[in-house]
């Protein structure tokens, strides 16, 4: 006979028994689900943590680089307990159950590899998973690097990671990411494919910190969504020398910095490009987005030609198989000499689209120079670098 | 859109080719035989020759008979291939869409692609000036521009040798009033007594002609003949041969027992990466698929592709990625081959500059590697990393040709 007393602590199956908003249960699995692992070389990156405490319980989804957690009100009836589940069948459960009305989980002493969730006269039994496989979470630093508010920095990452590289698989793996340099009482950010880059600067209420972060774009996104979903007006940020943490009151999201070193982008903002235009942002957009659908399928190139004291803009693209586009755009002011450059019409368009104001500005020099585009109503805090196509030859 | 077509044709061919391999037949009538043992027709003719009477496809005895102090020069087809690679790769360097046309004509289609600014007449100028670089300035060529490739071809013979010729939207009347009918290309002698009999004597009297009836006469090509007539030519350029559309471009090399372990692979790998991004970049292609191959002692191949976000043209950047693959895959403890190969192309041209400069000063550094490279033959100037691997450089390469008619500096 084995004494019961001897067995150890960890063998005994967790209770549960709690129950909670099934809206605050969707919101929940909303928030972590991204962040699921693939599982094909840990299998337990697949599951969702929950930590069951007194008054809430904290689901947490990790594939290693990318964590988040997020607490959840509910009531419960057991002594705190920590369960794992498959994360994917969580997330479906709480897609196709009624919003409104409660869900129970517990589990059966009779069966204690299941836990029971109910919703109403629905009921699934779920297979746990492994407590002690999933991975542990970093700690958090002790202090924060900076208190972002949540509008703000938004739009911040609206506006720097559609300028980034998007791809798994690269040799440049900077470009994946968003440059982050904290100090002089503010941030900026910076994104670029090779092609284009963007440049947003965000006041920092006081905050003495400096330093340089390399965030991947992919979470920047994700983070941008989920402070959607979430109610707060600020997250606060920190950071070690490997990981970055966005926190507010319910979340803690971090994910692995890239460690490699971000182009220096400063030598790419040019400094000498004397004729800038003036344009109306929504018609600019508008024409642009017109001019894209006679552009080549390879270059996407559309041609911008400006006479020197003329008030207008005419935008050409042509391809052999499509056809060919033209239309004239007033300038709000005559423009002080003569140039005619291509870009990529999407690279334009993908920063018109992001920024703010009536009319933006955007200097050129010659063919071959960098066109550089602002707001010009928040000149200086967005600023856009995009390389020309070169002439063909 | 209106196109803009050139022909490309060079003056008295293969005999501007001998007499630039031997400067002692320079402003001299030659004439070009058949191979060394037929010699009793003319294949082409100098133009000093030209003066006298001399033609292509005359007996040799008469062209001994019009221009007594001739020489006959026995042709000889390797060097004109040399040329004739030579002087399609400078066309194709300005367009892809390079239809040639025989050894010695091209057409290429120069279409505003709404990104080369340049006028026509003045790329043909840069045209002929390269041709005279490269190949030697008693090589030289006349140039034709149109809206199509009839005109262009009618240009090109309009001012030769050595001329530009642009037959412009307003002078197309003109043209086809004065030309006469066996100057289009596609009317040959037999052709142009039928049009006689007809009672059509000119280019202008066939465009006018009802097309009823000139496909009653001629089936399928009347409706041609009449467009021809009216001077259209709706026909596209065609790239044909090898310059037919690259899917990928690759390099595979087996390995000497010598060189059987992942660490002196390793330098060779470096090197093929190299000649897919010398290749790529020849053609005016970057790719953003790179594919590793690696064969075992077993003969078993293992293999993977990743696809960056961005087109690449530098062997660099290509064995950067193979290695990011080789990471995935693993190596052989004995490879007995290596293969890379870059697919998902697209014209470097149609690309965005790269942003920062430190990478454009790259780009510029490699097409200098590659001219020097060009000049003085494959692997004058090579980087370091593939050091140990020079022995093994594959013997057949397109630019790679003995210098027997090297360009004159």
């Amino acid at each position: 006979m084995t004494d019961p007393e001897l067995e150890p602590e960890t063998e005994r199956p967790a209770q549960v028994d709690l129950s909670c908003q099934t809206k605050d249960l969707i919101y929940g699995m909303d928030v972590v689900k991204r962040s699921l692992g693939t599982g094909r070389d840990m299998p337990i990156l697949t599951g969702v943590k929950m930590e069951i405490g007194g008054e809430e319980m904290k689901l947490t989804t990790t594939d290693l680089e990318m964590t988040t957690r997020v607490a959840i009100p509910i009531t419960n009836l057991a002594e705190p307990a920590t369960v794992v589940l498959k994360g994917d069948v969580l997330a479906k459960i709480t897609q196709r159950i009624p919003e409104s009305g409660e869900v129970k989980l517990s589990s059966d002493p009779e069966e204690n590899q299941k836990v029971k969730l109910s919703s109403g006269s629905i009921t699934f039994d779920l297979f746990q998973m492994s407590t002690d496989d999933f991975p542990s979470v970093d700690e958090l630093p002790e202090e924060p690097i900076a208190e972002l508010d949540v509008g703000e920095f938004k739009s911040a990452i609206k506006q720097t990671t559609f300028a980034a590289l998007k791809t798994k698989e690269t040799t440049r793996l900077s470009l994946t990411g968003v440059n982050t340099i904290i100090g002089e009482g503010g941030m900026k950010m910076v994104a670029t494919n090779g092609y284009r880059m963007a440049i947003k600067s965000l006041p920092l209420s006081d905050s003495d910190e400096e330093g340089t972060l390399l965030i991947e774009s992919s979470a920047l996104s994700e983070l941008d969504r989920i402070l959607s979903q979430a109610d707060s007006d600020v997250v606060t940020t920190y950071a070690s020398k490997s990981e970055i943490f966005f926190v507010t009151d319910e979340i803690v999201f971090s994910d692995k910095l890239i460690m490699e070193e971000f182009p220096d982008f400063e030598t790419v903002i040019p400094e000498g490009n004397e004729l800038p235009l003036r344009i109306n942002r929504d018609e600019f957009l508008e024409t642009l987005t017109r001019a894209e659908i006679t552009a080549s399928e390879e270059s996407g190139a559309v041609r911008l030609t400006v006479e020197e004291e003329m008030k207008e803009l005419t935008i050409y693209s042509s391809s052999p198989e499509k056809g060919e586009f033209e239309e004239v755009v007033s300038l709000n002011e005559a423009s002080k000499g003569s140039v005619e450059i291509s870009f990529k019409g999407e690279f334009l368009v993908d920063a018109l689209r992001r920024m703010k104001g009536q009319e933006v500005v955007l200097w050129l020099e010659d063919a071959e120079t960098a066109g550089l585009m602002e707001p010009a109503e928040e000149s200086g805090d967005f600023l856009y670098v995009c390389m020309p196509i070169s002439s063909t030859t | 859109m209106k196109r803009v077509i050139f022909h490309v044709d060079m003056d008295s061919y293969f005999a501007s080719v001998e007499q630039q391999a031997n400067p002692r037949l320079r402003g001299k009538p030659i004439v070009v035989t058949g191979r060394p043992t037929i010699r009793s027709i003319v294949a082409a003719a100098s133009r000093e020759a030209k003066e006298a009477g001399v033609k292509s496809a005359m007996p040799t005895w008469k062209a001994e008979k019009l221009c007594p102090d001739i020489t006959l020069v026995p042709g000889d087809p390797d060097k004109y291939e040399w040329v004739t690679n030579n002087f399609f790769s400078i066309l194709r360097s300005y367009s892809s869409r390079l239809e040639p046309f025989g050894v010695d004509e091209a057409f290429l289609d120069l279409t505003p692609s709404g990104l080369d600014l340049r006028s026509p007449e003045r790329i043909a100028g840069e045209i002929k000036r390269r041709v005279s670089d490269r190949l030697g300035n008693w090589i030289t060529c006349s140039i034709g521009i149109a809206r199509n490739k009839l005109l262009a071809k009618l240009a090109s013979d309009m001012d030769k040798p050595d001329g530009v010729t642009l037959i412009g939207d307003g002078d197309v009347d003109a043209v086809l009033r004065d030309t006469p009918l066996t100057d289009l290309c596609g009317i040959g002698t037999r052709i142009e007594s039928r049009l006689n009999r007809m009672g059509i004597s000119s280019i202008a009297e066939l465009g006018e002609y009802p097309e009823k009836e000139l496909r009653r006469e001629f089936g399928v090509i009347g409706a041609k003949l009449k467009l021809m007539g009216q001077g259209k030519d709706p026909s596209p350029v065609l790239p044909a041969g090898y310059s037919e559309e690259v899917k990928s471009v690759g390099h595979s090399l087996s390995l000497p027992d010598y060189k059987r372990t992942p660490r002196k692979a390793m330098p060779i790998l470096f090197k093929l990466a190299q000649q897919v991004g010398y290749r790529l970049r020849k053609r005016d292609l970057a790719a953003s698929t790179i594919k590793l191959y690696v064969r075992g002692a077993e003969y078993n191949i293992t293999g993977k592709q990743i696809t960056l976000g961005r087109h690449v043209d530098d062997g660099n950047e290509i064995y950067s990625a193979c290695l990011r693959i080789k990471e995935k895959i693993g190596f052989p403890s004995t490879p007995t081959m290596v293969g890379v190969r870059a697919s998902n192309l697209r014209d470097r041209n149609t690309l965005s500059q790269p942003i920062l400069p430190k990478w454009r000063k790259r780009e510029e550094l490699l097409d200098v590697m590659d001219s020097v490279n060009e000049e003085y033959g494959e692997e004058t100037l090579y980087f370091a990393a593939q050091s140990g691997s020079e022995d093994l450089l594959p013997s057949v390469g397109e630019f790679r040709r003995p210098g027997d008619l090297g360009p004159e500096k």
